[in-house]
């Protein structure tokens, strides 16, 4: 038999547990949250990971017996991790979503990306939290940029009902008619498009926008490192030698000939 | 609020109204898709004036165009450079309306270059690639063609900046310069703007260097598809319309739907601009307006433009939205007046070469222009 308090041993035995309770954490997670979409159950954090916490602390036991991590979660960090983990627990409760404003949930999100990274295992939580956090930043660009655009047509309405009346179109001046609203909408949204709040909108429209294009970009990255791939950056790298080679053998070329 | 759901429901009453008036007369829309229906993919064709690949570097080539006529002008051969944001196919969209054919029907020899395709793989290109590198390459070789004498540029759009600073850099390669819509002073006059004139001018100051990297940095090069959609914002009730009033009253005309497809293939073939290349372009030149302060540099040259010592053919659209008069006529500070003169188009930055009138004012004109100033048999 082995001894169980070899401390090899309660490495072995912290990694088998860690695994299980894992594992244990992704179903609770997933039956939790199918409960929660069918029957507005909110999940409880307390028995989230139990096992895996027993094993880190035996496993920290086992190589410093003088620090207790029971007494350290329970000062500062676990006030941190208490946040986080509400923050997502709330995340993942239905009856909560509709009541959050975009500013409140993004902080939600904000919260969770934040989380401390001490392992592996809350990294994708993050990154998810972080591209929620940036899609929420899009949609509120999109909803100002439509709210620009929304009145810049009001206006328009308003200036073609002053041109151009009812009784013009009745008598059969369509064609006029327009023509007047093509010349009318065109010299709006023209005015629109120069004017400040449009060129601050749009700017967040496209810097939100971009940022989310560059998330997908990390995160294709992150597949291919993982399946052994050459990443997008890698091959950016050849690229640029490639061009600087180029440049060089023309220079070279230059001076010879 | 009562105010504005009053004209809410007027306009809607009057949108009604027209369109069901427009449903009563819609034997025009009804032609219009009938014609479009009878068209097909093969019968949109742009850029068929028959030309030979003559030299070609990296992904850039350098085509001669086949005379059309026995005779031969006495000026020497023309290179076109058009820039990167479109393709040089827009000066041959069809027969009747060829820049190319005109200038091959009097007798004048023609190249193009054609910048290929750029994609990721082209990202770290500067404009000194573009410029001292490809354009310059395929100048040497025209050069050489012509027994080592001096040859023609002729710049469109960014490409007439592209020639306009290699013109100005080797000032002896070249017999004369002339330049189409071609921005100079990326400031321009904005207190005189007419509604619509210098928007790009004014979108591109309006970003920071960081926020017009970072949008380039993301996607590697400025994709084809958002500078495409900009300059359909330019124009804003014409984009929306085009494909629905617009081609309704063409009326079924087949020549002119024909020409409509023809522009529409060349619109939606927008290459992406090369990445580190676009920096410079939107960074360097629209917000630091370099080029005219004299602080423009290309490798370790500065671009002075003081030193175009040829003629110059200098040719503007009157309604140009997207490259201001001002923009492109400044370029007339710089150069001698003995050697320097304009021809205003009345049009729009693309009418000048495509519009029907545009053959007899521009394509004519510069024909003229190169017969005159660089008659080969005079000097």
């Amino acid at each position: 038999m082995a001894d169980a308090k070899d401390p090899m041993n309660q490495m072995f035995k912290f990694w088998q547990d860690g695994q299980d309770a894992f594992f244990n954490a992704q179903q609770d997670l997933a039956d939790g949250f199918a409960k929660s979409m069918t029957q507005g159950f909110t999940p409880k954090p307390t028995n989230m990971m139990p096992q895996g916490f027993d094993a880190w602390q035996g496993f920290v036991k086992a190589w410093a017996p003088g620090w207790d991590p029971a007494t350290a979660m329970a000062t500062g960090a676990a006030d941190m991790m208490g946040k986080s983990r509400d923050a997502m627990f709330s995340l993942f409760d239905p009856s909560t979503w509709m009541a959050q404003s975009p500013e409140q949930l993004k902080t939600i999100l904000q919260s969770i990306a934040s989380a401390p990274q001490f392992a592996d295992l809350v990294m994708p939580q993050g990154d998810i939290a972080t591209a929620w956090a940036e899609t929420v930043e899009f949609q509120e660009a999109t909803a100002e940029f439509a709210k620009i655009m929304h009145e810049a047509w009001l206006r328009s309405y308003t200036e073609y009902s002053k041109a151009f009346s009812l009784e013009d179109l009745k008598s059969g001046k369509v064609k006029q008619a327009l023509d007047a609203w093509l010349k009318i909408a065109n010299k709006e949204l023209l005015d629109t498009q120069a004017s400040q709040d449009f060129m601050d909108a749009q700017k967040k429209l496209m810097s939100t926008a971009t940022r989310l294009k560059k998330r997908q970009a990390e995160a294709a990255q992150k597949w291919a490192e993982t399946y052994q791939m050459p990443t997008r950056s890698e091959i950016d790298d050849l690229t640029q030698i490639v061009t600087e080679l180029r440049r060089e053998l023309r220079d070279l070329k230059r001076k010879i000939g | 609020m009562a105010s504005t759901n009053l004209i809410k429901a007027e306009f809607a009453e009057a949108y009604h109204i027209a369109w069901q008036q427009l449903m009563d007369e819609g034997v025009k829309a009804v032609k219009s898709n009938d014609t479009l229906s009878k068209i097909k993919h093969g019968d949109v064709q742009i850029a068929e004036t028959p030309a030979d690949v003559v030299f070609r570097v990296d992904k850039v080539t350098l085509s001669r165009y086949r005379p059309l006529t026995k005779k031969k002008a006495d000026v020497p051969p023309v290179i076109i450079c058009y820039g990167l944001f479109g393709r040089q196919t827009m000066i041959d969209l069809q027969e009747d309306r060829s820049l190319v054919r005109n200038l091959l029907n009097n007798g004048i020899d023609v190249y193009v270059v054609d910048w290929g395709n750029p994609t990721r793989a082209d990202q770290f290109l500067t404009l000194d690639d573009y410029i001292n590198g490809y354009l310059r390459d395929c100048v040497d070789y025209l050069i050489d063609q012509n027994d080592g004498k001096p040859i023609s540029m002729f710049g469109i759009c960014e490409g007439g900046t592209f020639a306009a600073c290699l013109v100005a850099l080797e000032p002896e390669l070249f017999s004369g310069l002339s330049l189409a819509i071609t921005p100079i002073d990326f400031v321009g006059d904005p207190d005189n703007f007419w509604a619509g004139e210098g928007f790009l001018n004014k979108w591109a100051q309006n970003m920071t260097e960081a926020e017009v990297n970072e949008i380039i940095d993301t996607h590697g090069n400025m994709p084809g598809a958002l500078t495409g959609a900009i300059f359909s914002s330019l124009t804003p009730m014409a984009s929306m319309t085009k494909y629905n009033l617009g081609l309704a009253r063409l009326e079924g005309d087949e020549a002119a739907t024909l020409n409509f497809l023809r522009m529409e293939k060349w619109i939606a073939d927008r290459p992406d601009h090369p990445g580190a290349a676009a920096k410079e372009w939107f960074n360097q030149l629209y917000r630091e307006n370099r080029l005219t302060a004299g602080t423009f540099e290309l490798g370790d040259r500065t671009v002075n433009l003081g030193h175009i010592s040829c003629p110059v053919l200098n040719i503007y659209a009157e309604q140009d939205h997207i490259v201001p008069v001002s923009c492109t006529k400044a370029l007339g500070k710089y150069v001698r007046p003995k050697l320097y003169r304009e021809i205003g188009f009345s049009g729009g930055h693309v009418g000048v070469f495509v519009s029907r009138k545009a053959q007899g004012v521009v394509a004519s004109g510069l024909s003229d222009w190169l017969k005159e100033t660089q008659n080969t048999k005079t000097k």
